[in-house]
């Protein structure tokens, strides 16, 4: 970290020196490590500490890029002299903002202290213990995959010319195992899951129920024919789904004529039951931090209230293109990436009713658990999407068998307007972006391709 | 890159705690990346990306060790964090001896992109912007960018071999939304190489542009998709990603070595209708996914994966070796020294048939026209994947009629492969970004046109 620190005084030193307009440096720096079990042994094991730097600067009015991971200071000046010719490619007119810093922040809790604590021999331990358990659930279950514990430290540094000077820590600890039932011709995985702060959070049993039901239940699980079907999306596949689709609300993409929710703040977008936040401020929450990618503080947002759109997300520069005020959801898809736009910890409020409940609502038709191919089935500009999805047929209110080999198809927009009723079980998406959301009854029957 | 010394005591190191194998990868990638959108040029980013990584094997089992640092102190910082991880220490030290090993040079860049002016890559890019802009009144955005970097590989192991390897790689993308004032579409083109600047100057880039404004343009107009069991047409090119992600992701050792791949087992077996006959081949001479050295330090080679329907061949890296009891195919690849290495393709496509084009589709009484596909994805346990059509067509009485769109086509690998029924004889390649295990990699995909006799579309229930 002090290499980092260094080479970061260096450069704003240079910049001071050298740089006519505002610049502004973006670094990380941690650690993080990765142990994968196989038949009670070690089968893959990975450590490794890395840094990044990523540096901006405005020249007559425009902002260039360059980053770099090493920490030698010679090569400051070629990092420099990139950003600045890259500036002057740009022509984009709109205005581009280095933020002189805010007066306060939140402070939401982002790093627990247990973790550091965690050696990596209880780690090995764990992941032993999820693959032992799953083992021992059935005797279907042949084999586990990936009993893996995965766990990291970052530090997020932002200064810049005014003098902004912003530092934050956080970590998180997490461990997955991949259940393979076979019944002798065929083979079926699941996933189970757990993470967060503290030790607490391993949870084997938790992420080892879940992964040996789903490889068993869809094993040789058939599909269904070809109809309209009633939906039900489950908490995690509709957490997919919104994360997915998240860019609709980024007033980036509005801007550019890429979401069809450009101009639509003020009106109703969603059913009267749908209200989506977006909140920086979660203490550990997966999506929290204390200021964005360019230092304004983070905040909650309501984005959608009882189906009507209040603000799309922005950052700086979208924000004063609009008369508005930053909502602290600048983001970079990875240190050395330009400003964009992301939500922070995004949640679907829930409601009243149980998953159990909203089948028993629903009648007859299919709660959807995973939905695949969200990388090329969807496509956010559109809303469209067609994707393959698993999971159970719902009949007379009641969970049947399982089902598998399926598509389905809609488009997003229109989900929105047709969320008849969430549910009360939220999940928190880990991985990805951190979106939350209970399971949703969906009002009309959707299209559902199968047999 | 590294001095011979360094490496040897990096190996040695790391193998100190009884370890069997090891090796050392260091890489230092530049990269650049110009974007346009709402018509003038929005975003341009340099970056650089160095680091290294130490690899150790006991057995079948791997550790991995990897930071930015490439100088002695870090390298040996590496080996002992990896060594640490393998076992506990011993006294006995191996012989070392490392021998540089050359590779043919398969993808070199004769104009190299860092000595082309950056306004001149702009001037490019704008060919191919303004055309797609320039498509119609319904092209109401378009996004293009030009990516390209070089990256510089070193890979010395306990095998005793060294390997430098230079790749240029360069690619343009446009992606053009066409709007009715309700509606949106998209479309997309992507083409790309292992290569320098002559790629893009011997490019039409105008015509590459209003390709992806065509077909957006196009499936504006068209209804929805339905959806059913039904013979799908797929066109050449990008259609090779069925292949890909129906069969190419179980091929892989990555799966197979681990018994997670319902082709395990099934070498020397018929797996697809005989008229397929399909090659994972890193050798292509200046091609997107070909490789001069694996990630691992060995030649990659041509490898016949089916052979008129039956299995022959598996992609399979050093590990995977091990735990499948066969030679590696130089297969090992990763994004970059943040991964390490696993079973990855490189050109993958099915290999030219005798059928012709205009038959296929004269043939089908109803069913769909794949003209363009867009990405999948596939679980190797089951077999089960998908992926998205991005343009397509209903054929009626052995006719291409009017244009669908929403359908994505989902089935089980090893099902599709024994249903594809007809193979043309116009092979072509089609650039993409494969994601696995080890990260995020630039492969060709690509077939002939082939028909697949019944396959699940999803669209709309009609």
């Amino acid at each position: 970290m002090s290499g980092l620190n260094r080479f970061c005084d260096a450069l704003l030193e240079y910049a001071k020196r050298h740089c006519d307009g505002e610049y502004e440096i973006y670094a990380t720096n941690g650690e993080s490590f990765r142990v994968e079990i196989l038949n009670g042994q070690i089968k893959n094991y990975s450590v490794n500490d890395y840094a990044g730097i990523s540096f901006r600067v405005k020249k007559n009015g425009k902002m260039g890029y360059a980053s770099t991971t090493s920490t030698d200071e010679s090569g400051i000046p070629d990092l420099v002299t990139a950003a600045e010719e890259n500036a002057e490619l740009i022509e984009n007119p709109d205005e581009q903002f280095i933020f002189a810093g805010a007066d306060s922040y939140p402070s939401p809790k982002v790093y627990g202290e247990e973790l550091d604590g965690v050696s990596a021999s209880e780690k090995i331990e764990f992941a032993k213990l999820l693959e032992k358990k799953a083992l021992e659930a059935d005797p279907k279950i042949i084999k586990v995959e990936g009993s893996t514990v995965v766990s990291a430290k970052n530090t997020v540094v932002i200064k810049n010319c005014h003098g902004m000077d912003l530092c934050e820590k956080s970590d998180f600890i997490a461990a997955y195992v991949i259940p393979i039932a076979s019944d002798g011709e065929r083979m079926n995985d699941g996933f189970g899951v757990c993470g967060g702060f503290d030790r607490a959070c391993l949870d084997a049993d938790k992420a080892v129920k879940k992964g040996v039901s789903e490889a068993l239940d869809f094993l040789g699980a058939g599909s269904v024919p070809s109809a309209a079907m009633r939906i039900i999306f489950r908490n995690s596949a509709f957490c997919d789904m919104l994360e997915t689709f998240s860019g609709v609300f980024s007033s980036e993409n509005a801007q550019r004529g890429l979401s069809m929710l450009a101009g639509k703040e003020g009106e109703k977008i969603a059913s009267d039951c749908v209200t989506l936040t977006d909140d920086a401020t979660l203490d550990y929450g997966f999506g929290s931090r204390a200021f964005d990618s360019e230092g304004v503080p983070g905040r909650r947002t309501a984005v959608v209230e009882n189906g009507v759109l209040k603000t799309l997300l922005y950052n700086l520069k979208t924000a004063h293109k609009a008369g508005v005020q930053s909502t602290g959801n600048a983001s970079k898809g990875g240190y050395s990436a330009p400003i964009g736009i992301s939500v922070n910890n995004f949640t679907l409020s829930p409601g009243r009713k149980s998953l159990e409940q909203l089948c028993e609502k629903m009648g007859d038709g299919l709660m959807i658990t995973e939905v695949s191919g969200l990388h090329a089935g969807a496509n956010p500009m559109t809303g469209d999407f067609s994707l393959m999805a698993k999971g159970y047929l719902v009949e007379n209110g009641v969970r049947g068998r399982a089902v598998t080999g399926v598509t389905v198809s809609g488009n997003f927009y229109e989900l929105l307007k047709d969320i008849e009723e969430p549910g009360s079980d939220t999940y928190h998406n880990m991985f990805g972006e951190a979106v939350s959301s209970p399971s949703v009854l969906i009002g009309s029957a959707m299209s559902v391709a199968g047999e | 890159m590294i001095e011979k010394k360094i490496a040897e005591e990096v190996l040695l190191r790391a193998m100190s705690t009884g370890a069997d194998y090891a090796e050392l990868y260091v890489e230092d990638t530049t990269a650049d990346s110009i974007m346009m959108i709402a018509d003038c040029v929005d975003s341009a980013n340099t970056s650089r990306n160095k680091g290294a990584g130490v690899r150790v094997f006991c057995g079948t089992n791997s550790v991995y060790a990897y930071g930015n640092g490439t100088d002695e102190a870090s390298l040996l910082s590496l080996a002992d964090k990896a060594a640490a991880a393998a076992g506990t220490a011993r006294d006995a030290r191996i012989d070392l001896v490392l021998n540089n090993v050359s590779f043919d040079p398969l993808c070199r860049a004769a104009e190299p992109v860092a000595s082309v002016a950056k306004k001149d890559r702009v001037d490019a890019l704008k060919q191919a912007y303004s055309a797609a802009r320039g498509y119609s009144d319904r092209i109401v955005q378009v996004r293009a960018g030009l990516n390209s970097s070089v990256k510089r590989v070193y890979v010395a192991n306990s095998e005793g071999v060294v390997g430098e390897d230079e790749r240029p790689y360069i690619r343009l993308f446009v992606a053009s939304v066409a709007s009715d004032g309700s509606e949106n579409q998209s479309g997309f083109v992507g083409p790309g190489t292992s290569a320098g600047f002559e790629f893009v100057r011997g490019l039409d880039l105008a015509e590459a542009g209003r390709e992806a404004s065509r077909i957006a343009d196009t499936m504006l107009s068209a209804g929805k998709c339905p959806a059913g069991r039904m013979p799908v047409v797929m066109d050449n090119a990008f259609g090779g990603v069925v292949f890909h992600e129906a069969c190419g992701h179980a091929l892989e050792a990555t799966a197979v070595g681990l018994s997670n791949s319902v082709f395990c087992g099934k070498m020397g077996q018929k797996i697809a209708n005989e008229k397929v006959t399909a090659v994972d081949d890193g050798t292509i001479p200046g091609q997107w996914g070909s490789l001069s050295m694996s990630d691992e330090g060995e030649k990659t080679q041509r490898i016949t994966l089916i052979k008129d329907g039956v299995l022959t061949g598996y992609m399979i890296d050093k590990l995977g070796s091990r735990r499948m009891g066969m030679p590696s195919t130089g297969s090992g690849r990763r994004q970059d020294y943040t991964f390490a290495p696993t079973s990855r393709m490189t050109n993958t496509f099915i290999c030219a048939g005798k059928d012709k084009r205009e038959d296929i589709i004269a043939s089908t009484e109803k069913g769909l026209y794949a003209a363009k596909m867009g990405g999948g994805s596939v679980n190797p346990v089951t077999g089960e994947f998908n992926f998205a059509v991005s343009e397509g067509y209903m054929i009626r009485g052995g006719r291409i009629c009017e244009p669908v769109r929403g359908a994505t086509l989902i089935g089980k690998g090893y099902e599709v492969l024994q249903n594809i029924d007809m193979v043309s004889d116009d092979l072509e390649l089609g650039q993409g970004m494969c994601g696995s295990i080890s990260g995020s990699i630039p492969t060709n995909v690509g077939q002939p046109m082939i028909r697949i006799s019944e396959i699940t579309v999803g669209g709309e229930i009609e």
